[in-house]
Order: structure tokens, then sequence, then C-alpha cells
């Protein structure tokens, strides 16, 4: 369960980037897009539940989180195969080689914040 | 209605541990350390024990020690001549870079060759946290069960050494070693592996070994 740790990671980020930009979280509408890779141990609905929580009182309670999941993806080092892997394990789903490089899904990652009236 | 702005920020979450590890990387690289190795795995695997069997091989070592509560792991290591300092979580899951960072200056590394970081019990969360160590050291034992590389990939594609810890037990725990080893390698085959068992000391000179080769750039 980091994911509260996590979370609390994310609203200082965020809270970060707004005053940077004079932006009062409470004061405007806020979409948060995250990206969570498969590979990257962070549980999407027990996420979503710690940042609720530990959003209260930083004015980010009404911002709506937008988790996207990114598939692992990798690149085979032997077959040249490149795509997607089922249950984010990197073995590759051609040749069963683990001589693989993680092209995509092993980062959690805030992509990017939309901020309305 | 305006169309909302939206700010690109392409940031990973954990940037802030991330900066906090990279300041712990400049504190380790000026104390002349061989080896900094952040030990993961789950609670009852045998980090401790590991270290208490490595401790009077290596020259002195230094053991930055995280637990949820209590210090007893520390105090298990100090007794055998390691420099030992504890991090009590609070029921945090995972040590983070901060953490770390928070028991310097009063840690001295003067002196200390190979640094330890064992940290809490969990073979996922501590996955993610940098923490400014040269390598992460993955432990497992067999009464945990065959799967673990399967079921945990992460952790064992960061590692740079699987200690496969108790193979005392294989017959007792009907655990196939040499399958439990290829299922490690199907998910990271540069990964060195490393059977030992605390009880019976097999293994701990080659892992002594492992961890020398992994301080002086040898893997």
């Amino acid at each position: 369960m980091h994911e509260v740790a996590l979370a609390e990671d994310l609203i200082n980020l965020i809270r970060s980037e707004l005053e940077d930009r004079n932006i009062s979280p409470g004061e405007s509408e806020i979409c948060i897009n995250v990206e969570v890779g498969g590979m990257s141990c962070v549980v999407v609905e027990s996420f979503e539940f710690a940042f609720r929580a530990v959003s209260e009182g930083t004015g980010l309670e009404a911002a709506r989180l937008n988790c996207e999941e990114q598939p692992l993806t990798i690149k085979c080092m032997n077959c040249n195969f490149e795509g997607e892997v089922e249950e984010d394990i990197p073995i590759c789903p051609r040749c069963e080689s683990g001589e693989t490089e993680v092209t995509a899904g092993d980062e959690f990652l805030l992509k990017s914040i939309e901020i309305g009236e | 209605m305006e169309e909302p702005q939206v700010v690109e920020i392409n940031s990973k979450v954990l940037k802030a541990n991330e900066e906090a590890a990279g300041e712990n990387r400049k504190i380790f690289a000026g104390a002349n350390l061989k080896g900094v190795f952040n030990l993961i795995g789950s609670p009852g695997a045998g980090k401790t024990s590991v270290l208490e069997q490595v401790v009077p091989h290596l020259e002195t070592i230094g053991l930055i020690e995280g637990d949820i509560a209590t210090s007893r792991d520390a105090q298990r290591v100090a007794k055998l001549g390691a420099r030992t300092v504890q991090i009590n979580t609070s029921g945090a899951c995972h040590l983070d870079a901060r953490m770390v960072s928070e028991v310097f200056p009063d840690f001295s590394l003067e002196g200390i060759e190979y640094l330890f970081i064992e940290n809490v019990g969990n073979l996922v969360c501590p996955t993610g946290y940098d923490l400014g160590e040269d390598h992460k050291i993955v432990v497992i034992s067999l009464p945990e069960g065959e799967d673990k590389a399967a079921k945990y990939p992460a952790i064992f594609r960061k590692s740079s050494l699987c200690v496969l810890n108790k193979v005392d037990l294989a017959a007792a725990c009907e655990i196939d070693i040499e399958r439990m080893k290829g299922d490690i390698r199907s998910v990271n085959p540069d990964l060195k592996i490393q059977e030992v068992s605390c009880k019976t000391g097999e293994g701990i000179n080659e892992l002594v070994e492992r961890f020398k080769k992994l301080g002086s750039g040898e893997n």
C-alpha cells in the first residue's frame, strides 16, 4: 500500500506546478491525467482511493483524477517482437525470451493537468 | 465556456524521491564506499539473517535498517560488528530516499566499505523507490513458493543479484530449485542467482564474493 505515499507525492507535484503558474487549486476546475504502467507496482483502485483520502484539505478535493492504464510493452532482443505482453510480465509472447527491453508501462507518470474556469 | 487549459507535465510522480536519491548518491560517492546495496524481500525471507552471515566476512559494514517498528534487526547485525542505524517508518511499507537521507550526517560513513540498506519486508512497494544505491538485491526464500519471479517481475528486473535463501528446505517444501531458477531467469536472463542457507552456511562464501565483485564493478 505505497499508494498513499504516491498520492501525497502526486499532490505535492501538482501543487508546485500550479503555484508556478499562479493558480490556486481551489479556484479552478482541475482534471489530473496520470499514466499507470502495468509494471509500475501501482494498483489503480488503491491509488484512486488513496488520492481521495489524501487530497482532503489540499484544495484538490474536487479535482477529477483520470488514471490511464498503460500496458507493459516490450521489444524482444531475441526475435525483434515489439508490442504489448500479457499479464504485464516482460517475457516475449512470441519466442518466450526474457531478453527484452521495456519500451512502455514501467512508470507512473503525471501526464498533464487540465485547468478550467 | 472556455476550453480548459492543458498543461503538459510528463513527470514521474516519484520525481521528488529521485532527486533525493541523487543527493544520497552524492553522499555515497564522497564516502569512499565500495558498494551500496538495497536489500529487498518479503517479511521472513531472511534479509537480516543473510546480513548476519555476511558481516563477519566483509570489512567494515554499515547498515541502514528499515522496519515499520522496533530496532531488533539493527541490534542483531550490530552485535556482529557492523555500524548500524535504524529507521522506523511508522507504518510505511517501504523506505524512500528522504528517509535514508535523514540518517546523515549523524550516521558516519567514514571507514565503511560496504553499505547495506535493508528495506522494509515487502516485494512490491520498495521496488519503485530509488534510495541512491548501486544495486538492488532481491532476497527470496524457498518456503515462499516457486513462482515469485512471475508474480513480482518488477523487482527481479531491477535487481543485480537474487539471493535464494533457505535452500536446505528444498525437500521439505517440495521445491525444484532448478525450475525456480529457470522462472527467475525467464524474467531476467542477466540476473545472478546465489543459493544460500543461513542455517547450514551453504553458499555464504560465494555470496560474499558476489558482493565484492558487485562492489568492484564486475557482475
